[in-house]
């Protein structure tokens, strides 16, 4: 660590300047040019009058930011061993240079004798060589050498990386805009990459700085922009992080995460109320009825609990082919009805219905009212209506009326049911029953459900019953249900006797078997007697994740007796299919054979019977997007030369669904298809055609057309007609009620005035929340919420960029809410300590500092100082501030500028801030120059006066006025005290008097001189260390009281003195600090106790 | 040989089963027993297990011996749903002069009618079967144009 400087004095005036100007620089390898033969040498002048200095080769000392160094600088080999070297270290000011800085080293017989030499190496230093120190050394009769000592900083990298905005909201399909800034806060240059993680789907369109690396000198930072492209598909999907990541030489430095909230688009969340729809309908081309019909429906929640869903149309009626073309664009001439629900209950008007149990009456349909309760502990329905045909608002007759109740006893639901169901309007069915029923758990999963009734129907009356063994537990799932219901369906039951069971159980995750069985007989009124049975077993297996194959087998057959005779059918079956799909794309495909047979028998006694084989293959395949659909079916049937069963028969048919039709100023929606029958020869084939179109057009308006033209219809025109309907609608979405509707914007308070005045735009993509609702401004800075949330929305600050903040309190009127944001500005606040005088201020570590920038509101805004002084106030919103300066923990005393800095932020920009803080004022007071003269230095004679900063304790006084006098050094604010060295006092100003009046006049002492009256034992030390926690503040109050004390050793009893009473022992000044030499502890010439 | 490829090729054989089938035809000769060739207003009753009204045209379009195919159009109307348009193929057979045997495809499975035929109407019942309880009820055509 230290190097042998071989010396040779250098005359060059060129390498002294060369050098001079390096060493003030502090530049790197200072040495270089002037290295001479010999290791390296050279000279530097010390002064117009001073000879010239040999210059040595440096001493290297090596070290990372933050630590200490210790270099041993060997006595260069210019000087004799058994002289005596005087050193001198003297800084050059870039580091700290601490341990002894001037001795003498004495010969010694073990080697070379050399000073150690400590280097702090500063938190900021960069990274390269500094000369931080030279050590001189001077001999008699030996011409002086500096040794430098080089400091070589050691590379440090630190890359910091931080999102510019920390919250995003977007919807999907957006493309996202995220920003970073990437600093380079190592000491050297650093060559940075950046890479972008994004969640799976997302797509990184490109990323800039055009490029994803970058070289940032130290302390530069530059921007990055990622472009992110969000999947349509996450809409909705909540909170992503996207992560961006900076690396130097394949190291990882640092990364930054922004979250990106992705909404769901706008109106498709859950606070929307109902829909209403109203339109007209038309049709030509077609017979029969009114072509024209005008419809209206309503569908959604009402409330957040109450849904409402109803429908009315015209009343005219229309027939045949005219109703298939109203039916294709969603017209029926239908009876209005209007039903209200919740998760509970549900009332139903107009055309309603009612279904209470096997034995107690099925599917009673009807106009009138309907409801049904479900609660926890009780179920209820009821139903009270007439019978009705299902057309328009006609009615037949009879009556539909009803109740049934339940009610959890234990963990049975005990039931009871009565009805009076009498429907004439189509077909006679009539049933008065009344039931007891119950529905009891008999295993894990297994419910019992049994029901007993008293059924009077059309024509007789029994007992009824029913029961029921519902099961589904360990991939089992079973029922079981046996029935009698006297009356069949004619008295309102599925049929009069029923067995039926089904049964599905999954062998393993990839394989389902399912069956039924069934049997049912049955007098309907239509069939003196029904019978009909079948079974069927179907297992399918999962060949592949997407793809499915089931097999089918299966039987059934019924036999009915009527006034047109009896006959009969029956048909086994043995069939397969595959279902597959492949994203968007999706086929199935199935084959069947069975065997039928049919059998007939006229009144007359005519009687049929054959038996013929069939065979279906059907296939389809399809494409289905959100960008509409394509699909692709064709079936071929076969069946025997037998009647009723179609000979043969083949179907192919392409249809296209909602394709969006580009370009036309509205989004139009298509539709098309067209399916071919053939026969194979039978007959001619026949094509039916469909075509429509669909606008999308303002005011939440629609228009469809639609065209058929199907031949197997029979239209006013014959068959093969076009019919062409025509439909025009408008979609309103409603309010729920209870919700209140909020609508607001963000915009940018340009002026900070908490209002939005004219020419204040809107700020876009601002979160704004409500409750569990949240929204993102539009490109004007506006939001709406629809919800049943009380209270205003608030702003969520993380999502405004970096540089914004909010103006205040949002503005709340009336459901509309404004809220403001402002730019703001970087303020860099520099502290520069000042001399007092003309001399060089001292080096000061100002990071216990704090500034504090407060507005006219009162608000602060508090920044951290670095060592050399400065302080970045981040993000000072619009406005007027004052500067205040907290220096209570720097140690070295500092006066603030006596009027507070102000400055006002106009906008966005950055600005600096240069505050002068001056040194504290000292005296220096004129001590005799004898340490046994003490009586007179206590005297202190009279002299000049001045008030220098806190540096002049260590530096020479310019004009010397009072050779060999000693300076007592006082600080006014604290009373602090300190002594001149020797050889300084020799320098010292003479000063006059301590400044008592100076003390008065200091603000700081306010209150804090009092009258004091001398007691007995009393002495100037002790009250120093009573009044002022330190007895070697005694010249203070010997100051304070020259004009009463005479002797500062004679205190007399009784005497009237005034006293500073310092409240809290003050920080010692450095001075007075063990070690110093400045420190009176020291100090030879330390006063006598007084 | 894995069990997926014996169940593809068990579908592919069913499946050659039923084109071979296709290729049969069917054939019935001799005069019809009765005519029913034309346009017939259909009305009919769903009676089972919900009520319902259908209405619309039975247009019978060729009759060949015993056999007759055509087509219905109907419009379903029940009690407390929205009606339905439906159409379909008719095919079937006159078993005599006085009966009819059709069945109407308005869906996969056909609707089996049998009516007694008197002139230029019809009147009889019909069935749909299904696993459960059938559809059943009656109907009556009125011929409007030969």
């Amino acid at each position: 660590m230290f190097a042998l400087a071989a010396v040779l004095p250098v005359r060059d005036a060129r390498a002294q300047a060369r050098f001079s100007d390096a060493f003030r620089s502090g530049a790197t390898a200072a040495f270089g040019p002037a290295r001479g033969p010999e290791g390296g040498v050279g000279s530097r002048p010390t002064g117009p009058d001073e000879v010239p200095v040999a210059l040595a080769a440096p001493v290297v000392a090596r070290g990372a930011p933050r630590s200490y160094q210790v270099v041993s600088v060997s006595v260069p080999p210019g000087f004799l061993p058994d002289q005596t070297v005087w050193y001198d270290v003297r800084s050059t000011g870039l580091a700290p240079i601490l341990g002894s800085k001037a001795g003498h080293l004495v010969p010694s017989a073990v080697g070379r004798p050399a000073v150690l030499v400590t280097v702090g190496v500063p938190a900021r230093a960069l990274a390269g060589h500094r000369v931080v120190a030279f050590v001189r050394f001077t001999a008699p009769a030996t011409a002086p050498v500096d040794v430098p000592v080089d400091l070589d900083v050691e590379t440090e990298r630190r890359i910091s990386i931080i999102a510019l905005q920390d919250l995003h909201a977007a919807h999907g399909g957006d493309l996202l805009e995220l920003r970073y800034r990437i600093t380079n806060a190592g000491n050297a240059t650093d060559t940075v990459d950046v890479r972008v993680m994004s969640p799976a789907g997302w797509t990184v369109k490109d990323a800039s700085v055009s490029r994803s690396r970058l070289a940032l000198p130290v302390n530069a930072s530059a921007e990055y922009l990622a472009r992110i492209r969000i999947p349509a598909s996450a809409a909705g999907s909540g909170t992503s992080l996207v992560s961006v990541v900076a690396s130097a030489h394949g190291e990882e430095r640092s990364r930054a995460e922004s979250a990106v909230e992705v909404l769901a688009p706008a109106g498709a969340g859950t606070h929307r109320g109902a829909l209403l729809t109203t339109g007209v309908a038309t049709v030509t081309g077609a017979d029969g009825g009114d072509n024209t019909m005008f419809g209206a429906s309503i569908s959604g929640p009402l409330t957040e609990h109450v849904a409402v869903s109803g429908q009315v149309s015209s009343s005219q009626r229309a027939d045949g082919d005219a109703a298939r073309g109203l039916a294709r664009v969603g017209y029926y001439s239908s009876a209005p009805y209007l039903m209200i629900y919740s998760p509970t209950w549900r009332v139903s008007l107009g055309t309603t219905g009612q279904s209470f149990s096997d034995v107690t009456g099925l599917n009673a349909w009807g106009r009138g009212v309907a409801g049904a309760y479900t609660g926890s502990t009780w179920t209820g329905s009821a139903l009270a209506a007439r019978p009705a045909s299902g057309v328009s608002s006609a009615t037949g007759d009879g009556d539909l009326y009803g109740a049934r109740v339940s009610r959890l006893v234990s963990d049975a639901w005990i039931t009871a049911t009565a009805t009076h169901l009498r429907d004439e309007s189509v077909f006679s069915r009539r049933l008065d029953a009344f039931g007891l029923g119950a529905s009891v758990p008999v295993m894990r999963a297994t419910t019992l459900t049994g029901e007993v009734a008293q059924r009077d129907y059309q024509g007789g009356s029994g007992i009824g019953y029913a029961s029921e063994l519902r099961g589904d537990s360990r991939g089992t799932n079973l029922a079981l249900r046996v029935s009698h219901a006297p009356g069949g369906s004619a008295a309102f039951a599925r049929a009069e006797d029923e067995v039926s069971a089904s049964v599905a159980h999954s062998f393993s995750p990839g394989m389902l078997v399912s069956g039924n069985v069934f049997d049912l007989r049955d007098q309907s009124g239509t069939f003196s007697d029904l019978r009909s049975h079948g079974w069927s077993v179907v297992p399918q297996y999962r060949l592949t994740p997407r793809t499915d194959l089931s097999f089918e087998a299966r039987s059934a057959s019924f036999d009915a007796s009527g006034t047109a005779g009896s006959f009969g059918s029956a048909e086994m079956a043995l069939g397969a299919t595959v279902n597959t799909t492949r994203g968007a794309m999706y086929g199935t495909g199935s084959v069947l054979g069975s065997r039928v047979s049919r059998s007939t028998v006229t009144p007359g006694g005519t009687s049929f019977e054959e038996r013929a084989p069939r065979s279906v293959l059907r296939g389809a395949g399809g494409w289905a997007t959100a960008h509409g659909s394509l699909e692709l079916d064709a079936s071929l049937e076969q069946s025997g030369a037998g009647v009723g069963l179609l000979p043969r028969q083949s179907i192919i048919g392409l249809r296209a669904d909602r394709v969006p039709v580009g370009r036309l100023g509205v989004p139009v929606y298509a539709s098309a298809g067209i399916q071919r029958y053939g026969w194979f020869g039978d007959r001619s084939a026949t094509h039916i055609l469909r075509a429509g179109l669909t606008a999308l057009l303002p005011a939440d308006f629609s228009a469809t057309i639609d065209a058929e033209r199907n031949p197997l219809l029979a239209t006013g025109q014959g068959t093969g007609a076009w019919v062409v309907a025509l439909k025009l609608e408008r979609a309103t979405r409603l309010m729920r009620f209870g919700d209140r509707a909020t609508r607001g914007a963000v915009y940018q308070d340009l002026n900070g005035n908490g209002r939005r005045d004219a020419g204040e735009p809107g700020f876009a993509g601002a979160v704004v929340r409500r409750g569990s609702s949240s929204m993102v401004t539009d490109q004007d800075g506006r939001f709406e919420f629809t919800d049943n949330v009380s209270g205003a929305p608030q702003l969520d600050v993380r999502s405004l960029p970096f540089g914004w903040v909010a103006s205040g309190a949002p503005a709340f009127d009336g459901g509309r809410s404004a809220i403001g944001v402002m730019p703001t500005s970087t303020v860099e606040v520099q502290l520069v300590v000042t001399a007092s005088d003309s001399s060089s201020p001292p080096a000061v570590d100002l990071s216990p500092a704090q500034v504090i920038a407060r507005d006219t509101l009162g608000r602060t805004w508090i920044a951290r100082v670095s060592s050399s002084g400065r302080a970045l106030l981040d993000a000072l919103p619009l406005g007027e501030y004052t500067i205040e300066l907290d220096l209570s923990l720097v140690a070295e005393p500092l006066r603030v500028p006596p009027v507070a800095p102000t400055f006002t932020v106009v906008g966005r920009g950055r600005r600096e801030i240069r505050i002068p803080l001056y040194t504290r004022p000292v005296r220096f007071n004129v001590l005799p120059n004898s340490r046994r003269d003490s009586s007179r230095a206590r005297g202190l004679p009279a002299g000049t006066s001045r008030e220098p900063h806190a540096g002049d304790s260590v530096r020479p006084n310019p004009e010397p006025t009072a050779p060999a006098a000693r300076a007592l050094i006082v600080d006014t604010a604290y009373g602090r005290v300190a002594r001149s060295s020797p050889g300084d006092a020799g320098d010292a100003n003479a000063v006059d008097q301590l400044p008592t009046s100076a003390l008065l006049a200091s603000p700081r002492f306010a209150g804090l001189l009092r009258p004091y009256v001398v007691r007995r034992d009393d002495t100037l030390r002790g009250l120093a260390t009573r009044f002022l926690h330190d007895e070697m503040r005694w010249p203070v109050l010997y100051d304070l009281n020259r004009s009463s004390i005479r002797d500062p050793d004679l205190l007399i009893i009784g005497q009237q003195l005034t006293v500073l009473a310092l409240r809290h022992p003050l920080v010692i000044d450095t001075l007075m600090l063990p070690g110093n030499p400045w420190s009176p502890s020291r100090d030879p010439m330390q006063p006598a106790r007084p | 040989m894995s069990r997926r490829l014996v169940l593809l090729r068990a579908a592919a054989f069913a499946c050659a089963a039923t084109i071979a089938q296709a290729c049969r035809s069917a054939t019935d000769s001799g005069p019809p027993p009765v005519n029913l060739l034309g346009t017939w207003n259909y009305a009919a009753a769903q009676t089972a297990p919900t009520t319902a009204q259908l209405t619309g045209t039975l247009t019978i379009t060729r009759q060949r011996g015993h056999d007759l195919n055509g087509t219905l159009q109907v419009v379903q109307t029940t009690g407390g749903g929205a009606p339905q348009s439906l159409s379909g193929v008719v095919s079937g057979r006159a078993v005599d002069s006085t009966t009819v045997d059709f069945d109407a495809f308005l869906s996969a499975t056909g609707r089996r009618h049998l009516g007694t035929v008197g002139g230029d109407s019809i009147v009889g019942e019909w069935l749909e079967l299904s696993d459960g309880p059938s559809t059943t009820g009656t109907f009556r055509a009125r011929r409007v144009s030969p």
